[in-house]
């Protein structure tokens, strides 16, 4: 598609898709009509391969035509395969805020072969079994990169057979020795690992071999782009798309000339449509360790701060060296922040929650854990100075109303929430306080719960008045 | 054996006998009687107001206290809702609870294409020759060389009984033909068909020559389900429990056979003349006036079926001869239903390239936005204030109300009041115009709330709470209840809040399909307020974003109009079928972006983008 006719995600109108669909409204992709999946598909929650009708031969040409359209101009990228396989870039905004940030940037880990087997093990194990649970995830570690030091292509390939017998991680083979590549290839190329890298002096060679095996290639030029402009053209001519481009991380005092960089490439495939500067950025951190630092400590805190900045500005990928925990959590939860999606409306934890000295006769009250919802109801219970347990159920993020007419909440729900949170161990009486939003609950929730429910106010401002005037329910 | 009680009404005279601890409320409504009780029985709206004059009465809750004022209380006031007679009893019903003659939408524009209605007379022709004549006679229809009609045995005996002339009505909805009437004679020469819009307040209808495509006379009454309740809402929570159902569907039937018998009187025709039937209304009226349970339309995933209902006059209890097809206009969700697909058809914005938008307000608001290859729709909650509901002063648009307001530069008030009577209370155009008087009085700052150091603005003189602002619209010596006709602080809450819903709405559909106003070359207003509003008034308020390039068009009723035109032409209702099929609609209970914007619109008028004349960027 011509640069002018590109349009930005933001851009795009659901009728732009909608009139290259078949407009069958034969609903198999189960949407109600065609109008509604185009809409999802502009929001990203829909992929235009869901419309079976689409892939016959005679929508081929609307086909490729809402490929292009819909092509986000920062390529996405597959690296490995299986359960464990990753997406890189795919990214459609320069700023979060104008539509969401997809494909969080995976983070390998370096195996240097170097290293003695059982301490490689040991590592690879702990790259595989890295887990921290936050806000109901677990955040896990995300690929391995194997580095050719011996520049031995034997030990090359025992190594990668034994990352690859102890777990199905995506890989990057790290050598600029396209024999070396070869080697590891050879026991591996089923895994579609990225091979790093194709540079100005191997990239006849490596560009083949890659071509052969049908790998995804890191295009390397640290420092110059453009040699990396050049690169990337000479490989497209080859018809090599999977790339990955790696301008060169540098640290200290070039700190900012590598966030430079990475951001004029990342604002050149996103503003102008630039389609040598559409591809991944590869962010290598763990350059630091090459540097003139002999503390580990103070590499390993340029290394963590440096991470933490590419993930910020625009790194589709980084790799890294150190296994650290307060090196690494900080870049799982950093990346985690912002990779939710703005659209989605701000929520609050679930779970319980005290006001004033409640003892086994308080009231318990439910709400949403929309943030909006839970802050003015918090606000309106203390300011009535009332005593009392609140149980926040996470409705995704919705009101109580749009939760209710959504399906978020429902009387199932709310029992559940009882039993995650203990209220049988919080009180002795057996009455629950629903939202007056939720009224129509009421009747499923009892038969549910086993508790007696008692209706609340339709707007906080009410509870104080309520539970003083109707607080301890009367038992009938 | 009585042991119930009688309970008079006046000053209407009417007199019902009941049990002893019966709801006020309930004794009018077996009455007879139209009343407010706008939140159904209760006790939030504080509208059901009665005079006791004598007979013995308790009180349930605490709810009168806050509605009535010592004085009132002391004069008999009561909630009818929260008051139960148990004795022979007279009650008052004042004028403010009282409905009558309200300013209802009987106009229609657009016009019709080719007349190709879906129903036809045939004169009937006994053969009793020819090879089959041993098994008795058949039956064939002069002119007619379709598909044989479908006969029940009761026509067959009928036919073959009948001494003189007998004419067929043959109806060809749902794609066969049907015998579904014959009268006696030669009636080919007339056709009649009723076209109703089954709206959530008001129920109009129209009778048209189906030949001549002329109107021949209307008619309209209210929903009687509005004592039910007078939100959807209220409506469905009814509708849950088949008791309620039952009472939901009677209630609208007989305001449907009410204007049936009207239109017919009035025509000097009887029902049973009546050949063909189509009724458009929103998704929540059609399928209880269907008797359907209407439960799934509380939640957002609600599979809606697009197929337009046909149901039999048989059936669903309509005053017409029984097997009459009686065709109902097809929903694309729960809260864009027939109506709004009538509009589309009035309107014809699915025929034309231009990119138009239809905006609907009354009871709840629905947009269409599109052209003839992509429409779209969305609908918001926009009452109740554009109804005069929920408003102190508020009413119905009905004899009474005030409908205009200008205000000048030292805030002196001058009123319009429909029926040029004294006034009663003011309506959803009233209120529109006073909001937009006010604020550019500077009465209301630009978040819509009353300025304290403005003539006409005091504190609560008139009734509930002393710290309340109002601002003075018209003194008690010049309004028919003797009591002050105000907009307080809280009426304005209502109204920004209803105004901001639906500026939001739209502003999120052009947003979502990434259309701007400039780009809408027709805007097309129905419902009551888009017959009656002032669309500069509703512009400079804030309730509509400025649509600079646009032509600006009423549709009047455009319920009534498309199911007129689904009458006069089977095309119409393919077309119906199709544009409900391929509607796209945007759910805004569960999105981001109308939160935001609904924020954002919380003040006169709204967002700049939205008002670029009025900012002074407009670049033409």
């Amino acid at each position: 598609m011509k640069k002018e006719n590109r349009k930005s995600i933001r851009e795009i109108s659901p009728i732009d898709v909608y009139k290259l669909l078949p407009r069958t409204n034969c609903a198999e992709c189960g949407e109600p009509n065609c109008m509604a999946f185009a809409t999802k598909v502009v929001n990203g929650e829909e992929v235009i391969e869901s419309c079976p009708p689409l892939l016959e031969s005679k929508y081929e040409k609307d086909l490729k035509m809402l490929r292009e359209l819909l092509a986000p101009p920062v390529r996405a990228v597959s690296i490995g395969n299986g359960d464990r396989r990753i997406v890189v870039g795919g990214k459609h905004v320069l700023y979060r805020h104008e539509f969401t940030y997809q494909n969080p940037p995976p983070i390998a880990i370096d195996i240097p072969d170097d290293m003695e087997d059982e301490l490689i093990a040991a590592r690879v194990k702990k790259v595989r079994d890295f887990s921290y649970s936050y806000i109901g995830r677990t955040l896990t570690l995300d690929a391995l990169a194997i580095r050719s030091v011996t520049q031995n292509p034997d030990r090359f390939m025992e190594v990668i057979s034994l990352v690859t017998g102890l777990c199905d991680l995506p890989l990057i083979l790290c050598s600029f020795n396209p024999e070396i590549i070869r080697a590891g290839l050879s026991v591996c190329s089923d895994k579609k690992p990225l091979i790093f890298a194709i540079t100005k002096d191997n990239w006849r060679e490596m560009g083949e071999l890659v071509q052969d095996h049908g790998c995804p290639v890191v295009v390397s030029a640290p420092g110059d782009l453009n040699l990396l402009r050049t690169l990337v053209k000479t490989l497209l001519e080859w018809g090599i798309e999977d790339m990955v481009l790696d301008p060169g991380t540098y640290h200290s005092e070039q700190i900012g000339h590598t966030i430079h960089q990475f951001t004029a490439i990342r604002k050149a495939a996103v503003k102008n449509f630039d389609s040598l500067s559409g591809y991944p950025l590869l962010g290598t951190p763990i350059s630091v360790w090459n540097g003139q630092e002999l503390s580990d400590d103070i590499n390993r805190w340029q290394e963590a701060y440096l991470a933490s900045m590419l993930i910020t500005r625009y790194a589709d990928l980084l790799v890294m060296h150190s296994l650290e925990g307060w090196a690494l959590l900080p870049q799982l939860i950093w990346r985690f922040g912002i990779y939710t999606d703005p659209r989605r409306p701000v929520s609050v934890d679930a779970g319980v929650r005290t006001f004033g000295d409640p003892d086994k006769n308080s009231p318990v009250l439910v709400t949403s854990n929309y943030a909006l919802t839970f802050f003015t109801v918090e606000s309106d219970i203390k300011a009535a100075k009332i005593d009392c347990y609140l149980i926040v159920i996470d409705t995704g993020g919705l009101s109580v109303e749009a939760a209710v007419a959504g399906r978020y909440l429902t009387a199932s729900i709310i029992a559940d929430s009882l039993k995650e949170w203990k209220a049988d161990t919080l009180v002795n009486h057996r009455f629950l306080v629903i939202p007056g939003l939720a009224a129509r609950l009421s009747g499923e929730t009892e038969e549910e719960t086993g508790w007696r429910v008692v209706v609340g106010p339709r707007d906080s401002s009410g509870i104080g008045q309520m539970i003083r005037e109707r607080w301890p329910p009367v038992d009938e | 054996m009585s042991d119930s009680i009688s309970i008079l009404f006046q000053p209407m005279n009417r007199m019902v006998a009941v049990n002893p601890g019966t709801v006020v409320l309930d004794a009018i409504r077996e009455a007879g009687i139209q009343f407010e009780a706008i939140c159904g029985g209760k006790g939030f709206c504080g509208k059901c107001r009665v005079i006791r004059v004598s007979g013995e009465v308790t009180f349930e809750g605490t709810v009168c206290a806050n509605s009535l004022t010592p004085d009132e209380r002391r004069k008999g006031y009561c909630l009818a809702c929260h008051a139960k007679v148990w004795t022979d009893a007279v009650f008052t019903i004042p004028i403010e609870s009282r409905i009558d003659t309200p300013q209802v939408l009987l106009d229609i524009t657009g016009t019709i294409g080719k007349i190709h209605p879906s129903v036809q007379k045939f004169l009937v022709e006994k053969v009793a020759t020819g090879p089959m004549a041993v098994l008795g006679p058949s039956v064939r229809f002069t002119g007619y060389s379709g598909i044989r009609p479908v006969m029940t045995e009761e026509q067959r005996t009928l036919v073959n009984n009948s001494a003189g002339l007998v004419t067929g009505v043959i109806s060809f909805t749902e794609g066969t033909s049907r015998l579904i009437a014959l009268e006696e004679g030669d009636t080919t020469g007339t056709l009649f068909g009723v076209a109703i819009d089954l709206g959530t307040t008001t129920i109009a209808g129209l009778l048209t020559d189906l030949i001549t495509g002329e109107v021949i006379c209307r008619a309209s009454t209210l929903n009687r389900q509005i004592t039910l309740g007078e939100e959807l809402v209220t409506r469905i929570a009814i509708g849950r429990r088949e008791e309620g159902r039952v009472e939901l569907k009677a209630a609208a039937l007989g305001s449907v056979n009410e204007v049936i018998r009207k239109v017919t009187r009035d025509a000097g025709i009887s029902d049973q003349d009546i050949n063909d039937i189509c009724i458009s209304g929103n998704t929540v009226m059609t399928w209880l006036f269907a008797g359907i349970d209407p439960t799934p339309l509380e939640y957002v995933d609600a599979e809606i079926s697009h197929v337009p209902l046909i149901l039999t006059a048989g059936s669903c209890g309509v005053n017409a001869p029984r097997e009459l097809p009686v065709f109902c206009l097809p929903a694309v969700s729960r809260f864009v239903g027939g109506d709004a697909i009538a509009n589309v058809l009035t309107s014809g914005m699915h025929k034309n390239e231009e990119i138009s938008i239809i905006i609907d307000l009354g009871t709840n608001g629905e947009i269409v936005l599109g052209n003839r290859d992509w429409l779209v729709s969305t609908s918001c909650a926009s009452g109740p204030a554009f109804e005069g509901a929920g408003m102190r002063s508020g009413m119905r648009a009905m004899k009474g109300a005030i409908d205009a307001v200008k205000i000048d530069n030292d805030c002196h008030v001058t009123v319009r009041v429909i029926g040029d009577t004294k006034p009663k209370g003011i309506c959803g155009s009233g209120i529109i115009a006073a909001a937009a008087a006010m604020a550019g009085a500077g009465i209301l700052d630009f978040s819509g709330k009353l300025n304290d150091d403005v003539p006409g603005v005091r504190y609560g003189e008139s009734g509930k709470d002393e710290s309340e602002l109002e601002f003075l619209l018209v003194p008690s010596q010049n309004t028919v209840t003797g009591k002050d006709i105000v907009i307080t602080g809280e009426d304005m809450a209502y109204l920004m809040d209803s105004k901001a819903a639906v500026l939001a709405a739209i502003t999120v559909l052009l947003h979502k399909f990434r259309v701007r106003p400039g780009d809408i070359r027709h805007v097309f207003l129905a419902g009551a307020l888009g017959s009656f509003g002032d669309i500069e008034h509703l512009t400079s308020f804030g309730v509509l974003p400025e649509f600079p390039r646009a032509d600006f068009h009423r549709i009047g009723n455009g319920s009534l109009a498309g199911a007129y035109a689904c009458l006069l032409s089977s095309d119409a209702r393919i077309e119906a079928a199709e544009v409900a099929k391929r509607m796209g609609y945007i759910d805004l209970l569960v999105d981001n972006d109308f939160i935001e914007e609904y924020w954002a619109a919380l003040r006169i008028p709204g967002k700049e983008e939205l008002f670029p004349k009025r900012f002074g960027t407009w670049k033409g």
